[in-house]
């Protein structure tokens, strides 16, 4: 039972691993310019041309991104609906992007980016999201009673409107200029210049996917319940503590760096959950890597679509992620009737 | 042989609800019952015992531990929990009974050994489970997710095992099937039961030991026999009964009197 249960996990990971391959390199090929991957090889070899810039400077950079965006939003979504047991809940409802997005506005209105140079601007987002993290957390938390799962919950999705008024506060008194890179902000997007931020998200994204499979034990626990994780002698408030801070952490970075990017974090984990089951132990990592698919596809979409422009990554994963959610919940519930 | 000793242990929910110097002391190997009226503080006590409820120092004692000063995980070694209904969740039965191996796991392990799947494999045939071992938990019927808690529970090696009310949903046959189980089990393993038990006939079939509660104070407790008398069920749950031999057991029967009754026998 046990090695037929592994042989299933090994393909579930063998296949996800292959279509991230598959991704990347439709990724790398597929664009304004179209690079025949028999050709890339050449490319690399001759270390030269408009061709091996277009690669090395805006293609991997993107795919690495990609990588690291998806797969930290959806484990993100995958940790928070593990310790919440609610199947809602995605960095987005508990108000973490919200939070950074306000940052990032109010750096934007302030002109601060301006001044100070644009790296404030995932700095501001980081600090939105953090302060987000904190405000959840101390309103959540009762002394006398401990954690409150549902508690945290509302307060989450209070901040997270909150939030979006303030920024439509600040959007109502801001200039046309700063008015659009807010709106552009907060739609997402995956186009970074700085490859050492990318770097810092991908070594952040793959530290949280390490710390949490930590805690695989207590999240398989918890599907029981919080009670009977207690009953199997798991510390369930440090647990649910530990990992909130690590799926707001990867989440904040996230925000940060490519702005709101919603859905992935409700979808991917879900679709998952579906295929591979509930067990965290092949759902955390068959998670990450699907997030990080889906954020490949979606992104190749979004630059596509209507070239030369970009369309805002945010409304390909909202309209996909969206449809893909529907079509997969109406096809379960026709499947449980017959 | 006092193998869990209440010494004077009041505790409560903040507050609110509060059990007052609670004392009472149970055997090993024995089948017990905690009886009386909703709000008398019955899951209050389970929980204590339990850990969901915190219990200062030297109140309760397992095996010669005050338990105050148990790790959760060591808790979960000694002691099992089946309570009223199970989450249904989606994974197989065996996985589900697996989860009782979780507080034998090392820490940075992430998978069952061979040891835990042969220990899961002995309770799934122990508790008639091991037919149903890959269908989906969340598929079974009430009876059969109890049983299956139940194995669960014994996966975890417990030396005791605290239910509650565990067959208040199921009808007869279910229930007796369960509770035939339970005496087995604590006649087969050794082990200490102590479950909350509404039915006051049931109580009084299966349990060595019962444990009578009233607003937060054990009122009496002792063999059924001693326990279950129309003089301490009327006290205690106002109400009025008869009570007399089961022909068969010689244990206590109680009967309850309706109203219509009780008026046209009293005018």
């Amino acid at each position: 039972m046990q090695k037929k249960l592994l042989a299933r996990w090994a393909l579930y990971l063998l296949v996800i691993l292959i279509l991230l391959v598959l991704a990347a390199l439709l990724s790398l090929a597929v664009g304004e310019i179209t690079i025949r991957l028999s050709d890339i090889p050449a490319v690399f070899r001759a270390k030269e041309g408009m061709e091996y810039v277009i690669l090395t400077k805006l293609r991997i950079p993107r795919i690495v991104l990609a990588i690291a965006i998806g797969g930290s939003l959806s484990l993100a979504g995958t940790l928070l609906q593990g310790i919440y047991r609610n199947p809602l809940v995605e960095p987005y409802t508990m108000g973490i992007s919200g939070g950074g997005a306000f940052g990032v506005a109010i750096c934007i209105v302030l002109g601060l980016h301006l001044r100070w140079g644009s790296y404030l601007l995932p700095v501001f987002g980081f600090l939105g999201a953090l302060a987000t993290i904190f405000m959840v957390y101390t309103l959540g938390t009762r002394k006398s009673r401990g954690l409150s799962i549902n508690r945290m919950l509302l307060i989450g999705v209070m901040i997270s409107f909150i939030a979006s008024s303030g920024m439509l506060f600040l959007m109502a008194l801001s200039s046309t200029e700063s008015l659009h890179s807010i709106i552009f902000w907060t739609m997402g997007s995956l186009n970074e210049p700085n490859t050492g931020l990318i770097g810092l998200v991908l070594v952040i994204s793959i530290l949280g996917l390490l710390v949490s499979y930590g805690y695989v034990t207590p999240l398989n626990a918890l599907r029981l319940g919080e009670t009977k994780a207690q009953h199997l002698g798991i510390n369930t408030s440090y647990t649910i503590k530990v990992l909130f801070v690590v799926a707001s952490v990867i989440t904040g970075v996230s925000v940060a760096v490519a702005g709101v990017i919603g859905f992935v974090g409700l979808v991917i984990p879900h679709l998952m959950r579906r295929i591979v089951g509930t067990d965290y132990r092949i759902l955390l990592i068959s998670s990450f890597f699907g997030g990080a698919v889906f954020m490949m596809l979606s992104d190749l979409l979004a630059r596509t679509l209507i070239a030369p422009n970009e369309l805002p990554i945010g409304v390909i994963t909202g309209i996909v992620g969206g449809v893909m959610f529907i079509v997969a919940l109406s096809s379960m519930y026709s499947k449980t009737e017959s | 042989m006092d193998f869990l000793h209440f010494n004077a242990a009041s505790y409560g929910y903040g507050k609110s609800f509060h059990l007052h110097e609670v004392s009472f002391t149970l055997s090993r190997g024995r089948f017990s019952g905690i009886i009386g009226p909703n709000g008398s503080g019955k899951t209050t006590l389970l929980k204590g015992i339990s850990g969901e409820l915190l219990v200062g120092r030297n109140q309760i004692y397992l095996d010669g531990c005050d338990m105050s000063r148990m790790t959760g995980r060591e808790r979960a070694r000694k002691i099992a929990c089946v309570t009223q209904f199970a989450e249904s969740i989606d994974v197989t039965v065996e996985e589900y009974v697996l989860m009782g191996r979780i507080p034998y796991r090392r820490k940075m392990q992430v998978f069952e050994t061979s040891e835990d799947f042969e220990i899961a494999e002995k309770y799934m045939k122990l508790t008639d489970v091991y037919s149903l071992r890959h269908k989906k938990f969340s598929k079974l019927s009430g009876g059969e997710q109890q049983l299956v808690s139940i194995a669960k529970a014994l996966t975890q090696e417990p030396d005791l095992l605290l239910l509650d009310e565990p067959t208040s949903h199921l009808d007869i046959m279910h229930q007796v099937q369960m509770l035939n189980l339970i005496q087995e089990l604590v006649q087969k393993l050794n082990l200490t039961v102590l479950m909350i038990i509404h039915d006051l006939n049931l109580a009084s079939e299966y349990c060595d030991y019962l444990v009578l509660m009233s607003e937060g104070r054990v009122f009496d407790c002792g063999t059924p026999m001693e326990i279950l008398n129309y003089k301490n069920i009327e006290e205690v749950y106002k109400t009025v009964v008869i009570t007399e031999t089961n022909p068969l057991s010689k244990k206590p029967a109680i009967f309850l009197v309706s109203g219509k009754v009780l008026n046209s026998r009293n005018v």
